[in-house]
């Protein structure tokens, strides 16, 4: 009984990594953004009950990193004469609708679970989540620093100031990170 | 000065601390001692009213201290937050200004000090880091960060200092160095580490979580060193193989205190 209900979930895990996939393509592809705002109100729709909260939690991971990207766009585009407008636009738009994705997606299937077919993609994402929470946590701690090293709300100058600090380091970190991940899995003969 | 009752925290299902009962002096050195995991981190994050406890209460100079209250009451907010520095496990994270000089200014800058010009200088001085004041902090050494941390928190003056493995990346003189600066300050200093052998230089007075985030021992740091069933209990201790003569045998070891 406990078997057949474990691998009725594990269908529908996959069907629902199928899914997704197919999402992350699409949103990918489409490049209209009238079409992109469409596709992120019909994923926000079908969230269910829980949509209020999981849009927040889209915006707050995808918020520091948007405005600084596009704060640094924006001025490089501007100085060399670029389009701004319509680019900024579909790159938030798209990494939005992305993000909301993956987070409504997260907590309705079990990847661990779609991907049991294959112990390596089992390591593999194992790998990958441990990397988020790691990375979840880091991110909490300087939020945490610049709290703590504040008087009051930070102002913006400074909450950007921190941000870049803290992307450079993550930029630093993963490099390093998948070197040592390139390595481990050439170790395992995942790359020959 | 600090008054902890049942303070309990949970992270998402994980358990960090549970039933800590904590009450401490102003002017007291304390040393706050448990293997990795045991909560030290997560305790000194509810000291620096960044971290709620799930359940009990936390007062620092008998006001009650939740984030919560801390974003509300921001005259109540910047008075705490100017008294309790914190430095960080990683103290990388603290560090985003774009040189050493402007890192230790940060802080008496954003409280409005007159001389935070003249306080940067001299604290980068004592700390040793008068030749780097126009580098950008990422390019120092893990330990010159560890030191350019302590001392945007000391510039401050603050009256309650916490400590998250302050000696973490220091050199044996650095090291000696933090030591004496703890004893001489006026500050109420809680440090947190796993190394026996720094504990009794850190405070008078040890602190032990245990692996199972309660407090297990709170008392002078001389007695806790002297009783091994104590140590071994709070996991301090280390177990190896090693040799006498011919004979290998395995025991319980502290070594790097004795
Ligand atoms: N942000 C977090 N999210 C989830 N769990 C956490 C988080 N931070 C800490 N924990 C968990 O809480 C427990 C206590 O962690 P804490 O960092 O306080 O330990 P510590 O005594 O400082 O350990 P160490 O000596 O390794 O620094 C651990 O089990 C840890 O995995
Ligand atoms: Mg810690």
């Amino acid at each position: 009984m406990e078997s057949r209900g474990w691998s009725r979930r594990r269908l529908g895990d996959r069907l629902g990594l199928v899914v997704y996939g197919g999402g992350v393509v699409g949103v990918t592809l489409v490049h209209d953004p009238v079409w992109l705002t469409a596709a992120g109100v019909g994923v926000w729709l079908g969230a269910g009950k829980e949509r209020g909260r999981l849009l927040r939690r889209a915006l707050r991971l995808a918020l520091p990193w948007l405005v600084v990207v596009s704060v640094g766009y924006g001025m490089v585009a501007f100085w060399s004469g670029l389009p701004v407008g319509e680019v900024l636009l579909r790159l938030n738009l798209r990494v939005g609708v992305l993000v909301l994705l993956t987070v409504v997606f997260a907590t309705r299937v079990s990847l661990l679970r779609a991907v049991d077919f294959s112990p390596t993609l089992v390591w593999l994402f194992t790998m990958v989540m441990s990397q988020m929470v790691l990375w979840q946590r880091l991110y909490e701690e300087f939020r945490l620093a610049l709290v703590s090293r504040s008087p009051g709300e930070p102002d913006l100058r400074t909450v950007l100031q921190a941000s870049a600090n803290a992307i450079a380091w993550f930029a630093d970190q993963a490099l390093a990170t998948a070197r040592n991940q390139a390595q481990a899995l050439r170790a395992r003969g995942l790359l020959e | 000065m600090i008054e902890l009752t049942g303070v309990s925290h949970c992270f998402r299902g994980q358990t960090a601390l549970v039933g800590v009962d904590l009450r401490v002096r102003e002017g007291e050195k304390v040393v706050l001692l448990g293997v990795n995991g045991a909560g030290k981190s997560t305790l000194l994050k509810v000291l620096a009213g960044l971290v709620a406890p799930s359940s009990g209460e936390y007062r620092y100079e008998g006001e009650v201290i939740t984030p919560e209250r801390l974003r509300r009451d921001r005259a109540f907010a910047r008075r705490f937050r100017g008294e309790v520095g914190l430095l960080f496990q990683n103290a990388e994270v603290m560090l985003f200004n774009p040189t050493v000089f402007d890192e230790i200014a940060f802080g008496p800058r954003q409280w409005g000090f007159a001389d935070a010009e003249e306080r940067a200088y001299q604290w980068a001085e004592r700390v040793g880091l008068r030749e780097m004041m126009d580098r950008p902090p990422f390019s120092l050494s893990g330990g010159e960060r560890q030191r350019l941390a302590l001392a945007c928190l000391l510039v401050l003056g603050p009256r309650l200092l916490l400590l998250d493995e302050p000696t973490r990346g220091l050199d044996p003189p650095a090291t000696g160095w933090l030591v004496e600066l703890i004893a001489d300050l006026p500050a109420t200093v809680i440090s947190s580490t796993h190394r026996l052998s720094l504990a009794a230089e850190l405070g008078e007075r040890a602190v032990v979580l245990g692996r199972d985030h309660r407090l297990i021992y709170d008392g002078p740091v001389e007695e806790f060193l002297e009783n091994r069933d104590q140590m071994a209990t709070a996991g301090l201790l280390h177990c190896h193989r090693h040799r006498h003569g011919e004979v290998l045998h395995r025991h319980l070891h502290g070594h790097d205190w004795e």
